[in-house]
């Protein structure tokens, strides 16, 4: 393999050899210890392979033999620089190839997460951005080391952590913490005591004696379980009270909503634009401006993969939809009354079970009503400390 | 330094009498040292030059695999050997 390497690089030429007694041509080779291989005979002569200079050396010796030598082909790297002096363009092309390639592999193009459960993905990735670990980061600044702990700090859920950057890839394998389970009983002595006014539907009494049963009324402050437990002796003892005690209680909430109300509705009309990204550059592909005042975009990213792996290679689409402002009437503003009652019981009645709604519609001059009222199931026991002294 | 007295027979004699040694692997490869030249190249015969004689190889797909100044191989299928003196 060696060999036809060097062969190939200092350039060699296959010869056919005719005339008179073709044989003395063999002994002119191994006398002046001419270099020649494949040496075969055909009809009418000899064909062999042989270093250029060494033919070119070799036709001073075949004067007066009568031996005529042709060349058939031309191998070698010589030979492919005299066929292409001329295309300047393919040599700077495979230069310029070369160094690019060089170049971009000194930069990180992907990276991978894996190994998390819990903590998602996109945190780490933002986390590891801040760090200076991400797709367009120069390799040679990272110490892995260094980094890793860093995230640790930013991310406690984070056990262990490991960044392998590989060319032009990071590899990046997370270990997260075994969370230990929430401790439910508390060591102090307490009792248990209502939050709010309501009527008793459930109990679940883990520790302590129960003092109200299922249809009770109860006020805020009541004492619901005793920490104070009694035995078939007679003798007490303090404990921590634990219990759930539901209790059916109301809640009421006005809505409302001003009466002209001015709201931005899509026009219909839409374009999309084109950017083209690469590593951190960035350039737009169409160039079209948009034509509406107010207009509404949502933007998508198409990532470009190879075998399942990313590649910082992506194409942003715009879609951009044009919008007005309109006046809304009266059937609408009973649904965005309704939106608006949504949107509060998701925040403030969280946990508790709505057993029943009563809405009542009204307006005014400038405003349009919506008065809820709720009958709402949920958890009215709350601890409260026994002081022994 | 002289040379002692039974010189040529601390020498091989196939060394010191001149005559090429043949090397045969079955009918497929020869080789042959003191060859001095080739005188006849074909691919069905093949005449080699020693200092003694000359050997003839007649056979088919006949090549020189190797040659130098004194020693020489070839290969292909050979059907016949001659030695002429």
């Amino acid at each position: 393999m060696i060999l036809k390497i060097i062969r190939f690089l200092r350039g060699y030429v296959s010869v056919f050899a005719s005339g008179k007694f073709t044989e003395r041509l063999i002994n002119i080779l191994n006398k002046n210890g001419f270099l020649y291989w494949d040496i075969l005979p055909v009809n009418g002569g000899l064909t062999l392979s042989m270093p250029v200079k060494d033919y070119k050396r070799l036709r001073f010796y075949l004067n007066k033999t009568g031996i005529k030598t042709r060349v058939q082909n031309r191998y070698g790297l010589p030979f492919l620089i005299r066929q292409y002096r001329g295309r300047v363009g393919l040599l700077i092309g495979a230069i310029l190839f070369v160094l690019l390639l060089s170049l971009f592999s000194k930069f990180i193009w992907i990276v991978n997460v894996s190994g998390n459960k819990e903590i998602p993905t996109t945190e780490i990735l933002s986390v590891l951005r801040d760090k200076g670990v991400y797709s367009g980061a120069y390799t040679n600044g990272i110490d892995v080391k260094a980094t890793g702990r860093k995230v640790i700090e930013e991310l406690p859920e984070i056990r262990w952590i490991s960044i392998n950057i590989t060319s032009c890839k990071a590899e990046i394998e997370v270990k997260e913490k075994y969370q230990p389970p929430k401790k439910m009983r508390s060591k102090k002595p307490c009792n248990v005591k209502a939050k709010k006014d309501a009527l008793v539907v459930k109990t679940n009494v883990l520790n302590g004696t129960k003092m109200v049963k299922k249809g009770s009324a109860v006020i805020k402050g009541q004492l619901l379980v005793s920490g104070v437990m009694v035995d078939a002796q007679g003798n007490s003892r303090i404990v921590p009270a634990e219990a759930e005690i539901f209790g059916r209680t109301h809640y009421k909430k006005t809505f409302k909503l001003p009466r002209k109300r001015v709201m931005p509705i899509k026009t219909g009309e839409t374009m999309e634009r084109r950017r083209a990204n690469l590593l951190w550059f960035s350039f737009p592909v169409d160039f079209d401006s948009i034509p509406w005042q107010s207009y509404y975009s949502v933007t998508k990213r198409e990532v470009m993969e190879i075998n399942k792996t990313n590649l910082p290679l992506f194409i942003t689409r715009e879609y951009i939809s044009g919008i007005e402002n309109k006046e809304i009437s009266l059937k609408e503003n009973k649904k965005s009354l309704k939106k608006c009652a949504s949107l509060w019981e998701t925040f403030c009645l969280k946990g508790k079970d709505i057993e029943k709604r009563e809405n009542s519609f009204f307006q005014d001059k400038n405003y349009y009503y919506m008065n809820t009222k709720y009958t709402v199931v949920e958890n009215i026991a709350e601890t409260s400390e026994i002081i022994v002294q | 330094m002289r040379k002692p007295k039974d010189f040529e027979k601390l020498i091989p004699a196939t060394l010191s009498s001149g005559l090429p040694v043949v090397e045969m692997k079955g009918n497929r490869e020869m080789t042959i040292e003191g060859s001095t030249g080739v005188l006849k190249y074909e691919q069905e015969n093949i005449k080699i030059n020693t200092k003694m004689m000359v050997i003839s190889v007649k056979g088919r797909n006949l090549k020189l695999k190797y040659l130098s100044s004194s020693s020489l191989i070839i290969e292909g299928t050979f059907l016949s050997l001659e030695y002429i003196m």
